[in-house]
């Protein structure tokens, strides 16, 4: 299977490369090469052959011969550059990951512990900070302090382990963020849990409980984020090897994409690729080891080959156990609603009671021997999604009940980009109009938040960056919505085959990291918001798409769908109609939280060279802009960094709200 | 969870592990930060070893001696390689290195005299065998050595003389020759052929140092050899000195951290500093009483070159009037440059060149004035039907700080035209394709350089025959008028009257205006006595002139 992702990683490389505009003869010839020095350059490297010939010479020669060529530039072999970068990028790379094991995950676990209290509170706004910064920024003015201040650690450079403190702590904030939050929320999931409430009830200490119990049941998503953050870190190191000089794969690959150097381009997207799919294959490993349902499944099934019927008899001991003690109502709830989150954690009520989670609205909390025993006839009737708008009402509601931040968040959003889609009204100047003769002006009456290097308003194109960077955040999502869901619908309603191809075309997408992808993508299209946003949003497509698959997976088999084919209902209605609208909540949830993400990924392009280009206000722009500046006039880069910290932080707090609302076991 | 414990444990233990072998290399500037510049590095053996420490732009990627012409190889080169001629200093005469003097057989050969003492790092000799190796190498290469290709043949008559025949007439291109020889780096063939990688990591040059550490993307550090071949003063080359004992280049893209790198005295000399940084090592500034600027113009002339292929709007004299007079060259040069830069008068005009005429200096040169350019543009639009409105202009770029600077305040100007602009902004490879496609711009912002002569300069961005768009000039210009111009102009015998010519012509057409050239800033500590560049204002670490004792009480603070 590797060596099948491989292979399309290749292929898919290879395509996009091709199809990149930029001639490598013209780079290595530089600007005044005649037509025919040029041709002659072009045919010496085989860039006049036809794609088929070419890509068919590159597969043969990487697979078959190992020859993964020499960089068009340097003439210096691909492989012996990336032997001597590699380990400097996995250092980086594991290096972000002890962070976030050393830090990440206790802060997690302390939120999810003292849920909703001041703790949880300061943790996650610690996490929620870090994630809102960009990297470039945070690196700067490490460097700010401790080389140039306190004059401890060196500026730059490779050498001893303190050259790697500020790469690392720079490049390992937004994972830690990450790695929190994961946790928190597995850690959640888990805390209340049945099996959590009757060793509480048994009288076992609070500490015992979350070592034994909590943090081993929630380590699979938490050890998944790390190993994913793990493989998106061997390309996410990039912006950190710029900013501090470091000689890792990241700059390597970056210059190689806009020299069009295709082997190196080529060699190193499959050597990340690599890498990403053995951490990958070493973290389901790692599930085996962690993970008490996985053992306990292999014990069952040891036990199974013993004695089917054995085991027949304790399985159904465990449930009745567990219909014990839902008599208290929030476990019924829990039990009753979230039919998503049951079908991605088994329970054995599953089994047994399926009616209990077709439970009419009406009658949550009831204790089970209150609830009417439902009509075998009737379940699917019940079950119908009859209140389309009701999860929404209901979601709000938590929110408004127990969660103000996350709305006050969503205002902040709503009230910034409506001054971005207004600020050609609003806004006192215009984005582009220069000043030379009032540059670098502070903060005044005339321009509230000061003038920039060319005496542009700062507050202007502030209010006009609203426009560009959260439309970029927004505009990046509809590919991924339209695509990603249209094939997570089509591989999880249909399965087999049809699910088999959308699948291994989606581990070829998401085995290049998405910074990455998002470079060369950008590269390849060029510049401009349109472009930036494809570029960003073209990544995200696997996510999607897997993410809604999992939905279809666990509701296509529900009643009501097979009551729907039952009666004849197309498949497209089906989907649609029936399906489609029960998967949503995760999806929006998803969107939501990405959102932040791409913003700070387009400013990430804008600090390499690529995306928004000038003079579009774009916020992670104006912060590359002026990031020259900032130690003399921090007013330049203060606004739009605060400004562009906010809407993520805004937009993290309102989908961690968002989330918490539509799991109904945090409903208190 | 014992188990997730231990993973974790040995998780942490492997990076640890790592992290300790990583030191193998070591730290770029001094071994330790701060004021452990004073500090000299290395073992105690070499405590009395002079380093210098240069904080560059980027890395050369590759030590090839005729590899593509990226900015790290220029920068670096010469402490490797050398030519068999060049510049002495910046706008200077052509001076022999590794050749002691040429002649003229005929206007297609020249004959080159070499030094027949001269040797590599490795002590194989250098002779005219190498050379017309060095030469062929290259050409079969075709990288970077464009002017090569006007070689027919090179034979090597004895050990020191060696003889070229071109295909081009040398007498009908004035600086060619030049250009040639002071563009190929010689070799050994056997010291080549002995690497067994073309050089790429094991350059061994006849320069005074000998590469002994290359971490790609990192730094780089020089030896000095203490062998150099050239033991005759008198006949030395001024920047094939070889003063320090080692040379360490640092490459730092960001400009902050080599602003930085000076300030916490990690390196010692840097250039392309922000102007708020320089004004920091600026007299009167924080760092001033530790660092010295000093000032050298380079000879790229930023400048806007109209598309003006016939489909084009901009192929209308009247129209490229109006965009040249409509913007102020102070302006687009202070946001470009920082200030930190000269306003031309003539096309890619400066006075570094031998034939540019110092009469125009000062003089009207496309003076921004808003009403000339309306009228201009009034006549342009009353020829075309046009109102301002519907005209837009596309300025074509690199996206490098420099141009991007430059084409946002071109367009500001523009605009108060009334005229639509924008900025297409394009990474250097892709601005460069682009360019030749004439639907896709109306301005393209470019610098231009030459190592001899203004009118070779010219040439490259004018002539008729220079560029990929055959019979037409690289911005689509057909003018037999102008070519017949430059013809005159590139004869070694052209007549100020020639030159003056032609630089009217060109300003009457309007075919191209040039904006003005970097002043580049040098930063270094000031127990360096003075620096030397090269004639692409490179700094030449191993010809700085410096007092190592006052290194020992100096400090950045």
């Amino acid at each position: 299977m590797m060596l099948f992702v491989l292979l399309g990683v290749a292929i898919l490389i290879f395509t996009v490369m091709y199809f990149v505009p930029g001639d490598p003869a013209k780079n290595i010839l530089g600007p005044t090469a005649t037509a025919e020095e040029l041709q002659i350059m072009r045919e010496y490297l085989g860039l006049n052959q036809p794609y088929l010939v070419r890509l068919g010479r590159f597969l043969y020669q990487t697979f078959i011969h190992f020859d993964f060529g020499t960089s068009y530039m340097t003439s210096v072999p691909v492989v012996s550059e990336i032997a001597k970068r590699f380990p400097v990028t996995l250092l980086l790379a594991l290096g972000f990951m002890a962070v976030k094991i050393v830090v990440g995950i206790p802060l997690g676990v302390i939120a999810a512990v003292k849920r909703n209290k001041l703790a949880d509170r300061l943790c996650m706004l610690v996490a929620l900070v870090g994630v809102s910064l960009p990297n470039f920024f945070v690196a700067l003015v490490l460097v700010l302090l401790f080389s140039v201040k306190l004059n401890w650690l060196p500026a730059f450079g490779v050498g001893s382990f303190k050259y790697y403190i500020m790469p690392i702590i720079a490049g390992s904030l937004v994972g830690l963020a990450t790695q929190a939050r994961q946790t928190r929320s597995s850690m959640l999931d888990v805390i209340r849990a049945d099996y959590v409430t009757t060793a509480r009830a048994k009288g076992i200490s609070e500490a015992r409980v979350i070592m034994r119990h909590v943090i081993p049941n929630g380590m699979i998503p938490v050890i998944q984020v790390l190993g994913n953050g793990l493989g998106s870190s061997l390309a996410g190191a990039l912006v950190v090897e710029k900013v501090f000089s470091i000689p890792g794969l990241g700059v390597y690959l970056t210059n190689a994409v806009s020299q069009r150097d295709y082997p190196v381009v080529q060699i190193c997207v499959l050597v990340l690729a690599l890498a990403f799919s053995i951490i990958m294959l070493l973290v389901d490993l790692a599930f085996a080891f962690v993970d008490p349902r996985i053992k306990a499944q292999y014990e069952g099934q040891s036990r199974m080959r013993k004695s089917t019927a054995g085991a027949k008899e304790e399985k159904t001991e465990a449930a009745e156990t567990v219909v014990d003690g839902l008599y208290d109502p929030d476990a019924l709830y829990a039990a009753s609603i979230s039919a998503e989150k049951r079908a991605s954690h088994p329970h054995p009520l599953d089994a047994e009671c399926r009616y209990i989670y077709v439970l009419p609205e009406e009658l949550v909390g009831t204790a089970t021997d209150q609830i009417p025993v439902c009509p075998e006839e009737d379940k699917v009737a019940i079950q119908a999604p009859t209140k389309k708008n009701s999860q929404f009402r209901m979601v709000f509601h938590r929110l408004w009940k127990h969660n103000k931040i996350a709305l006050v968040a969503l205002g902040v959003v709503l009230l910034l980009t409506l001054a971005g889609m207004l600020a050609s009204y609003i806004a006192p100047y215009d984005y582009a109009t220069i000043d030379m003769t009032n540059i670098y002006a502070l903060p005044s009456a005339a321009h509230w938040f000061g003038t920039d290097a060319f005496g542009r308003d700062i507050f202007s194109r502030v209010l006009y960056g609203a426009r560009y960077s959260i439309g970029i955040g927004l505009g990046a999502q509809v590919l991924p919505l339209i695509l990603g869901v249209a094939l997570g619908c089509l591989a999880g309603y249909f399965g087999r085959t049809v699910d088999a191809v959308i699948m291994r075309f989606l581990d070829i997408l998401q085995a290049i990291p998405y910074l990455l992808l998002a470079i060369i993508l950008s590269s390849a299209l060029g510049g401009g918001i349109i472009n930036t946003i494809i570029a960003l949003s073209i990544p995200c497509i696997s996510n999607m798409a897997r993410l809604t698959r999992a939905q279809f997976l666990s509701l296509r088999n529900q009643e009501y769908v097979e009551a729907a084919a039952a009666i004849n209902c197309s498949k497209t209605r089906q989907i649609f109609k029936h399906i489609l609208p029960n998967a949503v909540s995760p999806l929006i949830v998803t969107i939501t939280m990405d959102i932040g993400r791409i913003i700070m990924a387009a400013s990430q392009l804008s600090y390499i060279g690529l995306g928004i280009r000038p003079p579009l206000p774009e916020w992670g722009a104006m912060i590359v802009d002026s990031q020259n500046w900032f130690r003399f006039y921090p007013h330049m880069i203060l606004f739009p960094g605060l400004v562009l910290a906010l809407v993520v932080l805004c937009f993290n707090v309102f989908g961690d709200g968002l989330r918490d609302a539509m799991d109904p076991r945090l409903k208190n | 969870m014992k188990k997730a414990i231990s993973m974790v444990l040995a998780l942490l233990m492997i990076f640890s592990l790592v992290a300790c072998g990583g030191s193998t290399a070591s730290p770029p500037g001094n071994t330790s930060t701060g004021t452990s510049a004073n500090t000299p590095s290395g073992d105690a053996g070499a405590a009395d070893k002079t380093e210098l420490v240069i904080g560059v732009t980027a890395d050369p990627e590759t030590l090839i001696p005729w590899g593509p012409g990226g900015a790290g190889r220029q920068i670096l080169s010469w402490n490797i390689y050398e030519y068999l001629f060049d510049l002495d200093g910046f706008g200077g005469d052509v001076t022999g290195i590794l050749a002691k003097d040429y002649e003229q057989v005929d206007p297609f050969t020249f004959r080159v005299f070499l030094y027949d003492y001269s040797h590599d790092a490795n002590g194989n000799p250098v002779t005219a065998s190498d050379v017309k190796f060095s030469f062929e190498t290259c050409m079969e290469l075709g990288a970077s050595a464009r002017n090569v290709a006007n070689i027919e043949s090179i034979e090597a008559e004895d050990d020191a003389t060696v003889v070229f025949h071109f295909s081009t007439n040398m007498d009908e291109n004035k600086g060619l020759f030049e250009e040639i020889m002071m563009n190929t780096y010689i070799v050994s063939q056997k010291s080549y052929e002995d690497s067994g990688d073309g050089m790429a990591k094991n350059a061994v040059g006849t320069s005074g140092y000998l590469v002994k550490e290359y971490v790609s993307g990192s730094y780089i550090t020089f030896e000095r050899t203490g062998d150099y071949w050239q033991t005759d003063e008198a006949a030395s080359f001024p920047n094939s000195k070889a003063v320090a004992d080692s040379l360490k280049y640092v490459f730092i893209s960001d400009q902050n951290q080599r602003a930085i790198a000076l300030q916490s005295g990690q390196v010692d000399i840097s250039s392309n500093l922000s102007t708020a940084d320089l004004a920091t090592f600026a007299e009167g500034g924080q760092y001033s009483n530790s660092f010295t600027v000093t000032q050298k113009s380079e000879n790229k002339v930023l400048s806007i070159y109209f598309n003006c292929d016939e489909s084009a709007i901009t192929s209308n004299a009247n129209l490229r009037k109006a965009l040249a007079y409509c913007f102020d060259s102070d302006a687009v040069l202070k946001s470009a440059y920082g200030g930190y830069a000269q306003k031309v008068y003539a096309l890619s005009g400066t006075d570094r060149y031998p034939d540019y005429n110092d009469d125009w200096n000062g003089r009207a040169y496309f003076d921004f004035d808003l009403d000339t350019a309306k009228d201009y543009l009034n006549a342009y639009c009353e020829e075309s039907g046009q109102k301002p409105g519907d005209i837009t202009i596309r300025i074509l770029c690199q996206n490098s700080g420099v141009y991007e600077n430059a084409a946002l305040v071109l367009q500001s100007y523009i605009s108060q035209l009334g005229v639509t602009c924008e900025i297409n902004s394009r990474e250097t490879n892709i601005a460069e394709t682009e360019k030749f496609d004439p639907s896709l711009y109306e301005i393209y912002l470019y610098s231009y350089a030459n190592t001899t002569y203004w009118v070779a300069c010219l040439n490259t961005a004018m002539g008729m025959n220079q560029s990929l768009n055959e019979g037409k000039s690289m911005y689509f210009v057909v003018d037999s008028a102008l070519q017949s111009l430059l013809e005159s102009a590139l004869l070694p015998d052209a007549t100020k009257d020639d030159l003056n010519a032609l630089d009217e012509y060109i300003n009457e057409q309007c075919y191209a205006v040039g904006i003005g050239c970097e002043v580049k800033q040098l930063v270094y500590a000031n127990w360096i006595n003075g620096i030397t560049v090269d004639r692409k204002v490179s700094v030449v670490g191993g010809a700085a002139d410096f007092d190592w004792t006052a290194k020992a009480g100096w400090s950045a603070r």
